[in-house]
């Protein structure tokens, strides 16, 4: 056995180790990303239920606005928006996104309309 | 002869050196392989330890999000001369919330959703009520008569003293609007009563229906908090007429603390928020 032959055979087993790493990584990065996406969608559905359950009569523009929030020691920012409607139905837009949204994933938007109480 | 045999001494070295080399190289890419296997593992355990207790806590928040939204169904909140907003109506229709704290919510709606009929007039303050069956119906029960699909406009909230297959006799000094009388075809609804109680240990969420205890899942608490119409705060412990005129919304922290522990060492603990508005309490004073 040559040294160029066993050269040749460690290339092979590192590429070999080389597709089981990359395997593993994108595996565990796909985990990753799930639990942020899930943790983003709570949050959003957090904030929308807690304006939702508000009367849309005392709702307007400045119940909207942004946070800044840490879970699992994931940064996120929550944008909250609230629309009054020419109608008086207000329609609320909650939108979360980890702080490294395009590499890690960690985004969710959720929108609903409200209308006045005792108008449904 | 003697090249020849040099040769093959040469040769002999030169596959001992590529064989060291060799195993030299595999055991650092082995080395590296096994430890990355090994922090895959450790990642993909405490991965699975997260999703698994933020789903059990997600779970849990919709289990009670489901009851506590229907939290007085079936109760006449919203006839006219037996509203929800009118305080005479006494302790026993004291509406939607008996009991609320942090850890505590006590609430009353029909669970089954069942009712029966009236088969002859029920004139205040008569205590025996006709009914078309009394299945369902206890002693003990608290229910509630209402005229309003017979076009009347009043309700009786009263505690079943005694029930037989056609009639159910209430415990005198019930509520009732003023005068009412209850014709054939009005309503009789079985109101139960619901607690959520939160443990102080690990025990679990407890819920409870007449002395009925069910677990809902191991390590799960909950924090509750009281809103009003504004989305602020109301001050515990509620009093009935906060309850009557301000609740709007309860707001559920559901905790769940995993039952192993992460690789990074202690439990994992998961809080899902979620906010439910009291729509049977709010429509009636609308």
């Amino acid at each position: 056995m040559s040294v160029i032959e066993c050269l040749v055979a460690c290339l092979i087993l590192a590429i070999v180790a080389l597709g089981v790493a990359i395997g593993t990584t994108n595996a565990a990065s796909f985990s990753n990303r799930a639990i942020r996406e899930g943790i983003a969608n709570e949050l959003a559905q957090a904030r929308l239920e807690a304006l939702a359950a508000i009367n849309p009569d005392n709702l307007d523009a400045g119940d909207g606005g942004s946070e800044a929030l840490v879970v699992d020691n994931i940064s996120f920012t929550r944008d909250s928006t609230v629309t009054v409607n020419a109608d008086d139905s207000v329609t609320i837009t909650v939108a979360v996104t980890s702080s490294n949204v395009a590499s890690h994933g960690g985004s969710a938007t959720l929108s609903t309309v409200v209308v006045p109480w005792g108008n449904e | 002869m003697i090249r020849l045999a040099l040769n093959n001494r040469r040769e002999s070295g030169e596959t001992i050196i590529g064989l060291l080399v060799t195993m030299v190289i595999s055991t650092i890419i082995a080395a590296g392989v096994v430890s990355s296997f090994r922090d895959s593992l450790m990642r993909s355990h405490d991965l699975k330890l997260v999703l698994e207790t933020r789903d059990v806590a997600r779970s849990t928040a919709e289990l009670m999000a489901y009851e506590i939204r229907l939290a007085g169904s079936g109760m006449p909140l919203g006839q006219g001369n037996f509203l929800a907003t009118d305080l005479a109506i006494g302790d026993i229709a004291l509406p939607v919330l008996i009991a609320s704290d942090a850890d505590t919510i006590t609430f009353r709606r029909n669970e089954k959703g069942r009712w029966s009929v009236l088969t002859a007039i029920l004139a205040t303050p008569g205590l025996v009520a006709t009914v078309n069956s009394s299945s369902g119906i206890a002693q003990g029960d608290t229910v509630y008569i209402s005229n309003m699909m017979v076009r009347g406009n009043e309700g009786l909230a009263g505690t079943v003293s005694a029930v037989t297959p056609t009639t159910v006799t209430l415990v005198g000094g019930y509520t009732a609007s003023a005068g009412a009388s209850f014709g054939i075809g009005s309503h009789v609804e079985r109101v139960e009563t619901i607690t959520f109680q939160s443990p102080v240990d690990d025990s679990g969420i407890v819920r409870d229906v007449a002395g009925t205890d069910v677990t809902l899942g191991p390590r799960t608490t909950f924090s509750a908090t009281y809103l009003d119409s504004n989305g602020a705060v109301l001050v515990l412990p509620l009093t009935a007429d906060v309850i009557t005129n301000n609740l709007s919304a309860i707001r559920l922290d559901v905790s769940v603390t995993s039952a192993m522990d992460l690789t990074t060492g202690g439990p994992y603990t998961a809080t899902v928020q979620k906010t439910i508005a009291l729509r049977n309490l709010t429509l009636a004073r609308s």
